[in-house]
């Protein structure tokens, strides 16, 4: 059912965040390392959402601009998240990292893919398999045209299903080896 | 998980374990009153936020209208002391002012009176103040000062050409920097489909500068 918003309105906007949250973490925790980077992101979302809420236009469901500013938020902390991790690898001199057990142990097989993907790519994935949405609200979410989000997603199955396919431990290396693909 | 497994319908079972993996990650959603925004709203939030782009408009007119006027005083005096002179350079003009009392003084020796008079009255007209170059040219001529000394100390004519050279340089400089942080807060402020795109404006994203399509619900909904 379609949730009724008034821009600029506090208790609205209350009300969108409740709503809304559980499914922005959901996306953004396939795009981002773990879930403290997922969380920040979000709420790093919602903020400037508020900001920006006076002047809402309503032209598009609030829930799908929200995503449209989260994913941006998240794929900027990415490049920032990348620049660390380049300024690491420097540091460590082309040894391997051991990878965080905790973490290992709490992100699924599937999510560690995801991650892998250009993050529009998983958050397509993400937004049409799990959230339900629409290519027109996919577009909506990502900034692209409606025609260009049936190739994205296609783009990203394909590439998903290859990574699947070729996962197989290769003995004395970590996952970290593997370098995530920004778009 | 068995993700070699999917088989031929790959989207189901993308779908499938996406949710279960998704959902394993779910946690709870914090409390509003716990949320970046809310404190944001309760320290002034969104109504500050259009105050202050209120406030960053009329103080960037502001500042354009007085650097404007600034800029028109400096130049008109340039353009008079570039006439007067027949010289673009303001180290002539400052030179012209003092040769203008210099001769004004030697006249005070011999002259009259009144053509004293005269003279520092031309002066005083080339200077601009007149009360302030009669008074000090006087003082210096009754002191029998060198005329060379500090121009702030003498007429006031030396001393106002060469501030053409040296305007009020930091209150500029602060100037611009308003105006230009002014500019940068402008753009950030107020576009509700700017509010997230990503920090790295170098990087072009893709289909950030065209807008989509408004879905059929339309109007001010959620999904």
């Amino acid at each position: 059912m379609a949730e009724l918003y008034r821009a600029g309105s506090k208790p609205d906007f209350d009300r969108l965040y409740e709503a809304t949250h559980p499914r922005l973490f959901g996306t953004l925790i396939t795009m981002l390392r773990d879930r403290a980077a997922a969380e920040d992101c979000v709420q790093e979302a919602f903020l400037r959402a508020f900001r920006s809420w006076a002047g809402w236009k309503g032209d598009c469901p609030a829930e799908a601009w929200l995503h449209r500013i989260a994913i941006n938020v998240a794929v900027s902390h990415r490049r920032r998240e990348r620049l660390r991790e380049v300024g690491e690898l420097v540091r460590r001199l082309g040894l391997p990292a051991d990878p965080d057990p905790t973490e290992a142990a709490a992100a699924p097989e599937l999510l560690e893919e995801l991650r892998a993907l250009p993050p529009r790519q998983a958050a397509a994935l993400v937004l049409r398999h799990v959230h339900g949405y629409t290519n027109r609200e996919i577009a909506t979410a990502l900034g692209v045209p409606e025609r260009t989000v049936a190739s994205r997603l296609a783009a990203a199955r394909v590439r998903l299903q290859a990574r699947l396919r070729d996962q197989r431990p290769i003995p004395g290396t970590s996952r970290a080896a593997r370098v995530p693909i920004d778009d | 998980m068995g993700s070699g497994n999917f088989g031929s319908d790959f989207d189901g079972w993308l779908g499938r374990e996406l949710g279960r993996a998704v959902g394993s990650q779910a946690g709870t959603t914090p409390e509003v009153a716990k949320t970046a925004y809310h404190a944001a709203h309760l320290a002034g939030g969104s109504s500050m936020t259009v105050m202050h782009n209120l406030l960053a408009a009329l103080t960037t007119k502001a500042a354009a209208v007085g650097a404007a006027a600034t800029i028109a005083a400096l130049g008109g005096g340039a353009v008079f002391a570039t006439a007067a002179t027949g010289s673009p350079n303001p180290a002539d003009w400052g030179q012209a002012a003092v040769q203008a009392f210099e001769g004004c003084r030697d006249d005070g020796h011999t002259a009259s009176a009144a053509r004293r008079g005269q003279c520092e009255e031309s002066g005083e007209h080339h200077a601009g103040d007149a009360r302030e170059g009669h008074n000090q040219a006087s003082s210096a001529r009754q002191g029998g000062q060198d005329q060379s000394n500090s121009g702030d100390q003498h007429d006031g004519h030396p001393a106002s050409a060469p501030r053409l050279e040296q305007p009020d340089a930091p209150g500029q400089r602060q100037q611009g920097d308003h105006q230009q942080q002014d500019g940068v807060g402008k753009q950030d402020a107020g576009k509700p489909e700017d509010a997230g795109k990503p920090d790295d404006a170098g990087k072009k994203q893709e289909g950030d500068h065209r807008q989509p399509a408004p879905p059929a619900s339309g109007g001010h909904s959620g999904r």
